[in-house]
């Protein structure tokens, strides 16, 4: 498990660099981007095993991001946060590939965890 | 107008009208449908009965004079053939025997018996020379050697051949007529012979008629003298009363009033050979008596079914405009529930809207108490002052950004209630759209402000104008691809107004759309949506007294646009 | 139009304000603690290890109130939503739950407990959620009134003889003290429950014997 290569998509930088952060504390791999562009560019250059993905972006916004890598790249897990004004999303997401979704704020345990259903389902 | 866009009209009428006009709309439409209703059924009812009136005065008037014509026609015929009669008879007489004969006595007595056993009503006979001297008479008078030959009725018989007077009372006051006729002898001599006639025929003949109470028949002779007693008129040789036409002519009928004040319908049918005219007289009223009591019997029909209808349609009126009221008045609490429930729907749409939005950054501070509990865990030394404090401070700012968001919920709630309040439109513009604005970014929405500084107070209801302002403005974000531009501006229109448009340059709408796009339950939506929403819209800022007018061209985009009085007319409670 | 119609305005905003007051509660305890982080962090040697205690009970208490904070959220936004299709089809017992919450700061102001009574399976009606709510809310109001501190009310939605009925139930602290039941029909807020109830097709009746107030529901409103 350690080492897993995880990026980390969300329009709110503080939430997410600290998200990041606290993933590499407890040893993974963690990068973190603020936009669908700059995933997809990473996503070419240094794929991830696994990508936490925020639904409700502006420009291009989660679901076009997940239609994207689930065509160029199925074989990398998908895991949505989302708001919870937002299930909607989640369960549309989970219908388009994506492995399951959480609600933030959210449970850091949790999200490990789901993160290792996702790589046991499928590595 | 189809019936759909009658019933639109209807519902439009009444959703944007204010609540006072009702009972009068109620009233006026009472009295407009029974008018009408009274209009249609009774016209047609009164040209019928007119119709029917005229036909059947005409027609009736033919049956009941075309019999009394035809009577007099008859009696005319009758008494005429009796004169004639006797005037033949003395012209076969006077024909048959000659000069000598017929001046002499005896003879004259014998033929004069024979003739009064034949024929009745004889009273004398006698021969006239054409000197005009009584040669021989039989009879009552004492007529032997009277000279007749000053009198006009010797020379009429001696131009004419025929003779018959008028009507004269003769012996015992009988009335008698003298007929008179004039042979010309081989030997150029010429015999006058000369009878008189009892008329009391005459009233047999006329009694015949049987003529009721109401008529009367008689004759009279050209100069307006009664031939025969009168029941109405007076006796014989009276003067008939009445003008009557003169000349010849065949049985006419007139009317007169007699001078017992009476209109009376009078047959006239002159005699041929003689100066007589047949008078047939019957009380109009009388005659017309069947006719009159039909046209009463009409009449009362008809003014009971005229009663009749008026009570039936009052009725049906009553009723129908009732029914109408009740269905106008539910519609309008079922309308009035739907208004309120939006009004709710929009309120917790924003509420919602905020509970949403401080989700984020409660999950910043998650995250940085969260990294900041792990750093203490995994570091003993975990007084890295700078890191830690930078962290603190993030979460510090975290929370002033929920501040904001509470504040504005706060001061949102606590205004829902209707209440008329001094606003900065501006202000109350930007207000509306920090609710709309996550979802302006995340689908990169362009919000271009054009709000003109400075611009004067308004005095509205807060809430009700964040209602229009949210509508037209969801509206707006709806319309427009993700990437489009929405431009909201706002100026003072002129003195007593402020204008607000918001534009946006999405799909547009076609004419047919813009037509009824503010009539209630009007959707462009495939599925949801009310229909509502603008149909509200429309009805708040009628009552504010302002207007709502919208622009659009397919493909282009739409403006709407809203002017408000700035002092808006809201009644308690709206 | 009903003036309880306006009254429902403002029940609305009076809840969507008490909320956010809570949320502004949370954030102020939250603003607090960090403060008091900023204060540990400033001091220098000393006792390292009681203080990293400190600072961890102190981020506990952090995490503690963002919980809290969610669920009020999670309050707000399903209040919020109450009146998007009225009438709708509910249970009391959720309902009756939620307004425990909704109303769980006024009953704190006056230190009176606020709890659902046992369920008793599903009780489905189709009613105004909004209204709804209101009705309980005054109830719970109305009792509110009749203490100056202390005491517990009690919501119980249940069936009687087949009819949808909640009860609320109130406990004073010193019973017997009043006359429950004339306080309850002299209240103001009797009347606007009354007219509320009306409006829902149902009754608001006092049990003399319990005291309790019960709210009869119709079980489905045609409108």
């Amino acid at each position: 498990m350690r080492n897993l290569k995880i990026l980390l998509v969300d329009d709110e930088v503080e939430f997410v660099t600290t998200l990041a952060e606290r993933l590499e504390l407890r040893g993974f791999r963690a990068q973190a981007v603020t936009d669908g562009e700059s995933a997809l560019h990473i996503i070419e250059s240094d794929p991830p095993q696994v990508i936490i993905l925020d639904v409700m972006m502006p420009g291009m916004g989660g679901l076009e991001v997940l239609k994207r890598i689930k065509t160029q790249h199925p074989q990398i897990h998908v895991i949505l946060l989302t708001g919870h004004g937002s299930t909607k999303e989640g369960i549309e997401g989970m219908q388009r590939g994506a492995f399951d979704y959480l609600m933030k704020p959210i449970n850091i345990e949790e999200l490990i965890k789901k993160m290792q259903d996702a790589i046991k389902s499928q590595p | 107008m189809s019936p759909k866009n009658l019933w639109t009209r209807l519902t439009k009428s009444l959703l944007h009208n204010s609540n006072g006009e009702a009972s009068n709309r109620y009233r006026i439409l009472r009295r407009n449908i029974f008018i009408l209703m009274i209009l249609i059924t009774i016209i047609p009812l009164i040209i019928m009965a007119g119709i029917y009136q005229h036909e059947y005065q005409s027609s009736i008037k033919k049956e009941i004079v075309n019999p009394l014509k035809t009577l007099a026609n008859k009696t005319k015929h009758s008494l005429e053939l009796f004169l004639e009669e006797r005037l033949s008879v003395i012209r076969f007489i006077a024909a048959s025997y000659s000069f000598e004969e017929l001046s002499d006595q005896k003879t004259l007595n014998r033929i004069f018996n024979v003739l009064m056993d034949e024929y009745c009503c004889l009273v004398d006979l006698g021969l006239i020379n054409k000197k005009g001297i009584q040669l021989s008479y039989v009879g009552p008078y004492e007529f032997l050697g009277k000279n007749y030959s000053k009198q006009s009725w010797f020379h009429e018989v001696v131009v004419k051949g025929n003779y018959i007077s008028d009507v004269f009372m003769g012996y015992r006051q009988f009335p008698h007529v003298a007929i008179a006729v004039l042979r010309r002898t081989e030997e150029g001599r010429y015999l006058i012979l000369r009878a008189t006639i009892d008329t009391s025929k005459f009233d047999n003949i006329i009694a015949s008629m049987q003529l009721d109470q109401e008529s009367d028949a008689f004759l009279i002779n050209r100069e307006g003298f009664l031939q025969t007693p009168s029941r109405f008129y007076g006796k014989i040789l009276d003067k008939y009363p009445v003008s009557f036409p003169m000349g010849n002519y065949g049985p006419i009928v007139v009317e007169e009033v007699d001078p017992q004040k009476r209109i009376m319908l009078i047959v006239y049918v002159p005699f041929t050979r003689s100066d007589y005219i047949m008078v047939l007289t019957k009380q109009r009223s009388a005659l017309l008596k069947p006719w009159y009591t039909l046209k009463t019997k009409m009449l009362i029909i008809f003014a009971i079914s005229v009663i009749t209808i008026v009570l039936i349609v009052f009725k049906l009126t009553d009723t129908l405009v009732k029914r109408v009221k009740d269905a106008d008045e539910k519609r309008e609490l079922a309308y009035k529930e739907v208004q309120h429930t939006h009004k709710l729907s929009s309120i917790g749409r924003l509420a919602a809207g905020v509970a949403h939005e401080i989700n984020n950054p409660l999950a910043i501070i998650n995250e940085k108490a969260g990294l900041m509990k792990d750093l203490v865990a995994y570091d003993d030394q975990f007084w890295k002052n700078e890191k830690f404090l930078g962290l603190t401070d993030s979460i510090l700012k975290s929370v002033e950004r929920c501040k904001e968001i509470t504040h504005r919920l706060l001061g949102f709630a606590r205004r829902m209630e209707v209440q008329l309040v001094k606003l900065d439109l501006n202000e109350l513009i930007q207000e509306t759209l920090s609710f709309l604005n996550k979802e302006a970014l995340y689908r990169n929405i362009v919000l271009k402000l054009q709000l003109t500084d400075n611009l004067p107070y308004i005095v509205s209801d807060r809430g009700q104008l964040q209602q229009v302002f949210l509508n037209i403005l969801s509206n707006a974000f709806a319309a427009v691809e993700d990437g489009g531009e929405v431009v909201v501006t706002s100026w003072e229109e002129d003195l007593d107004t402020l204008g607000v448009s918001i534009q946006d340059n999405g799909s547009g709408m076609s004419e047919e759309i813009l037509r009824n796009i503010f009539d209630p339950f009007f959707t462009t939506k495939q599925k949801g949506g009310t229909g509502l929403g603008l149909a509200i819209t429309y009805g708040i800022v009628k009552k504010m007294g302002g207007e709502i007018k919208v622009k659009s061209k397919q493909g282009e985009g739409s403006i709407f646009t809203v002017y408000l009085p700035k002092k808006a007319k809201i009644g308690p409670g709206e | 139009m009903p003036c309880h119609k306006d009254k429902e305005v403002a029940f609305f905003g009076k809840i969507t304000a008490g909320i956010t007051h809570e949320i502004n509660n949370v954030l102020a305890i939250i603003k607090e603690a960090t403060g008091l982080l900023e204060d540990i962090l400033s001091l220098t040697g000393e006792d390292a290890f009681s203080h990293k205690n400190k600072f961890e009970i102190t981020l506990n208490r952090i995490l503690g109130q963002i919980q809290r904070g969610v669920a009020i959220t999670n309050n707000l936004n399903r209040f919020a939503h109450s009146p998007d299709h009225s009438p709708s089809t509910i249970d009391l017992n959720e309902v009756a739950e939620q307004v425990v919450l909704l109303a769980s700061r006024f009953a704190r102001l006056k230190n009176v407990d606020l709890e659902t009574g046992p369920k008793d399976g599903p009780l489905i009606i189709k009613t105004h959620p909004v209204s709804l709510q209101m009705a309980l809310f005054i109830t719970i109001e109305l009792f509110l009134d009749l203490t100056k501190s202390g005491g517990r009310i009690i919501l119980s939605p249940r069936k009687i003889q087949n009819k949808y009925v909640v009860g609320i139930h109130f406990e004073s602290k010193t019973p017997g003290d009043t006359d429950l039941f004339q306080a309850i029909i002299s209240s103001d807020r009797w009347e606007s429950l009354q007219e509320i109830m009306a409006y829902l097709g149902g009754t608001a009746q006092v049990d003399k014997f319990a005291p309790e107030i019960l709210l009869y529901f119709t079980e489905a409103i045609n409108k």
